[in-house]
């Protein structure tokens, strides 16, 4: 089970830049399983994936700065 | 993750430290809760606290230098040694951590593990515990009194470091990392909508200012590491300088005479050189001409009648009125001439500060003007000071040359201690380049440069590949990381302070010493350091926060459990002891058993596990310990189980 601290820092940090709750969910989800030891941070297959997810579920604002 | 696993055992062989095979197993895959290994000075505990360190902690633990292989040597007739720990994890799971190191060949090590899988050559733990069996984390399992210092210390970031490892925070930044890369490969698949040479410089760019700052990254902590060990070998010969002065009464009066000396001239510079700096931060007050110039700027200011009476923004209010205060009415031809006229006298503002600088040369300069204090002077004295305190250190340093002449292992120290000093002094001016701004170029030294640097080049390559949209994701999500990060850092910290106060009421119920926050190092309120007894109780209160959670089983090996507290506190860290974790291992000596030893066993829910290990040296007390039941001997040691022996073993030179 991921610390509650470290999964309410990841909901507020995902409101605070107006992104969708399901990011957070998404995050936490990554580092849940990084933690427990159940996925490896080294293993390509499935950081392309969650990477993947994160940059699908992420809105971006309606002028981006070049 | 939840870290599990338990020390059973480890045996010696051929090192610094009696030949020994010592076990803390209680049955099949259960080790004793609280074990009391004692070892008289001189037995080599020393030598086993690090043995232990490096065989969890694997050879990483021995890149900073400060131990070397070949002084773990037993004696010069010994060709080998032999360290080999052995592990319980995961509950069930065995692992054997062995070095062996060859002395033919300068103490080199070698490091076999032996898992589920058999033995292999090197280091490798299992995956549950690899975050864990780090050199970091391991200095935490493995307390004495100078981790406890360093947890309090500003210049270690220990406490930090313990919170981060144990709560796994770092993986933050490796999800970071994996989002970055995940961006760069999108723009390299993408190619380029410009020249693909033009691509190929831009990405060639980016990575080079990633593999830039991360170069400095790591050379900025290898040089601040460096620098401190440095500082601490320095400090630790400076005692040892000490010690050894000590023994020749004339050297050690004269040193102190010049230190004494060296202390009162550098006060001398000091009390000078604020003294000058203060009064150069007001020129009236060392030079008469100035003061002179001054008041010539009030008279003529007050000769032209500045800054008036009236503000520029009175008649700028008139002129957006209709009627003046004379009641005449003020159409727009006159609002314009009030207007125009308005611009010749001063603003509210300006009047102000004109006003403010008058008060202040009327009431300060006035009375100075006659009282010209000698700048000169004082810089004349501060250069003599100057002059007196190098004068003072070289008296110093000839002392302590004299002193070196005429023994050669004071010669030794102080050769060791100016190698060093110079090094501190090449890494000092080494460090500046790393605050240094002015090089702002792809390859300079200042991280702040190169981020800025970096995060251009990133955009120029997101221009022109097309993937603006997907970089603008990526900083977001780095953007959530960084935050996520900060909050939880802070949130954990607050709730490990909170925790630890409370344990710290309990054991110093009477001192209001307090942790008010963990910033690197932890931070006591309203204090700088506490006594060695305080620091002692602080780090076990902090230690056994983060040890004994839900979550992490982990074993506690404490070097002098209660040497430095105070018969007083002792039976409170005895209380404490077995909430520190699941298994909690000692390294004592005798004169540490009074008011610690009856508590403990009281507070313990079960049998504590008493070892004595000493050194052959004595022939009745070898042989009334071989009498012992499970009493085992070996080349130049005894290892004595027993509550018995243990508390009736005394070395008078304890």
């Amino acid at each position: 089970m991921i610390n509650e601290k470290i999964k309410s820092a990841i909901e507020t940090a995902v409101a605070s830049e107006q992104q969708p709750a399901e990011l957070s969910k998404k995050i936490t989800a990554w580092i849940e399983n990084l933690m427990e030891g159940n996925e490896d941070i080294a293993d390509a297959s499935s950081f392309t994936q969650r990477c993947d997810l994160c940059f699908d579920t992420t809105i971006l604002p309606i002028t981006i700065e070049e | 993750m939840a870290a599990d696993f338990k020390i059973l055992g480890w045996s010696v062989t051929g090192l610094r430290c009696p030949d020994h095979d010592v076990s803390f197993e209680k049955s099949a895959n259960e080790v004793h809760k609280i074990s009391l290994l004692q070892m008289p000075n001189g037995t080599g505990k020393t030598t086993t606290l690090k043995l232990l360190r490096a065989a969890l902690a694997g050879p990483e633990m021995w890149n900073n230098g400060s131990e070397q292989p070949i002084n773990f040597r037993k004696d010069n007739s010994v060709t080998d040694g032999h360290f080999i720990l052995r592990l319980l994890y995961n509950r069930t799971k065995r692992l054997t951590i062995e070095i062996h190191f060859d002395f033919n060949d300068n103490g080199k090590f070698t490091y076999y593990t032996t898992g589920p899988n058999g033995k292999d050559e090197g280091f490798h733990p299992p995956f549950d515990l690899k975050f864990i069996l780090k050199p970091d984390f391991v200095k935490l399992l493995i307390f004495d009194g100078e981790l406890a210092a360093n947890l309090l210390s500003s210049s270690h970031t220990n406490a930090q470091n313990a919170i981060e490892t144990m709560y796994q925070l770092y993986f933050f930044n490796r999800i970071k990392e994996r989002i970055d890369e995940h961006w760069s490969k999108e723009a390299n698949k993408v190619g380029s909508r410009g020249s693909a040479k033009e691509f190929t410089q831009r990405k060639n760019r980016v990575e080079a200012l990633k593999k830039r700052v991360q170069l400095v990254n790591e050379k900025k902590n290898e040089d601040a590491l460096s620098l401190d060990n440095a500082k601490k070998q320095v400090d630790q010969l400076e005692t040892e300088f000490q010690k050894e002065i000590q023994k020749n009464q004339e050297d050690a009066f004269q040193l102190d005479l010049a230190k004494t000396r060296l202390a009162n001239a550098e006060q001398d510079v000091s009390t000078l050189t604020m003294l000058t700096v203060t009064l150069m931060k007001n020129p009236p007050e060392f030079s008469l001409s100035f003061s002179d110039a001054i008041l010539a700027l009030k008279d003529n200011l007050d000769r032209v009648k500045l800054p008036g009476i009236a503000a520029r923004e009175f008649f700028e209010e008139i002129a957006d009125e209709d009627n003046c205060i004379c009641g005449r009415e003020i159409d727009d031809e006159v609002k314009e001439v009030i207007r125009e006229g308005a611009q010749k006298y001063l603003g509210s503002e300006e009047v102000g500060v004109l006003n403010a600088m008058k008060s202040d040369i009327k009431e300060r300069i006035v009375d100075l003007a006659s009282e010209e204090q000698p700048l000169k002077l004082l810089i004349d004295q501060l250069e003599e000071a100057q002059q007196a305190e190098q004068l003072a250190r070289q008296d110093l340093d000839t002392i302590k040359e004299l002193a070196s002449e005429n023994d050669p292992n004071i010669r030794a120290i102080h050769t060791k201690i100016s190698e060093l000093k110079k090094t501190i002094g090449r890494l000092e001016n080494e460090v500046l380049k790393y605050d240094n701004k002015t090089d702002d170029s792809d390859t300079g030294w200042n991280l702040e440069n190169l981020e800025r640097r970096k995060k251009q080049a990133e955009q120029d390559l997101a221009k022109v590949t097309d993937t603006i949209e997907l970089k603008a994701k990526r900083d977001i999500l780095c953007r959530i990381l960084d935050s996520a990060y900060q909050t939880a850092r802070e949130s954990i910290n607050e709730g490990v302070c909170n925790e630890a106060n409370e344990k710290i009421k309990v054991l110093m119920p009477y001192n209001h010493i307090r942790i008010s926050s963990i910033n690197k190092s932890i931070k006591l309120a309203d204090k700088e350091g506490g006594s060695v007894g305080e620091t002692l109780s602080i780090g076990y209160a902090f230690l056994s926060t983060l040890l004994s959670n839900d979550t992490q089983h982990l074993p506690s090996v404490v070097d002098s459990p209660s040497g430095p507290v105070d018969l007083k506190i002792r039976p409170e860290i005895a209380k404490l002891i077995p909430r520190l974790g699941e298994q909690f291992i000692a390294f004592t000596i005798s004169s540490e058993r009074e008011g610690f030893i009856e508590p403990l066993i009281k507070a313990s829910s079960e049998d504590i596990n008493f070892l004595t290990l000493f050194r052959k040296e004595d022939i009745t007390q070898d042989s009334s310990a071989k009498t012992v039941l499970g009493a085992k001997e070996s080349n130049d040691g005894i290892l004595v189980p027993g509550k018995i022996y243990f508390e009736t073993f005394h070395k008078d030179n304890q």
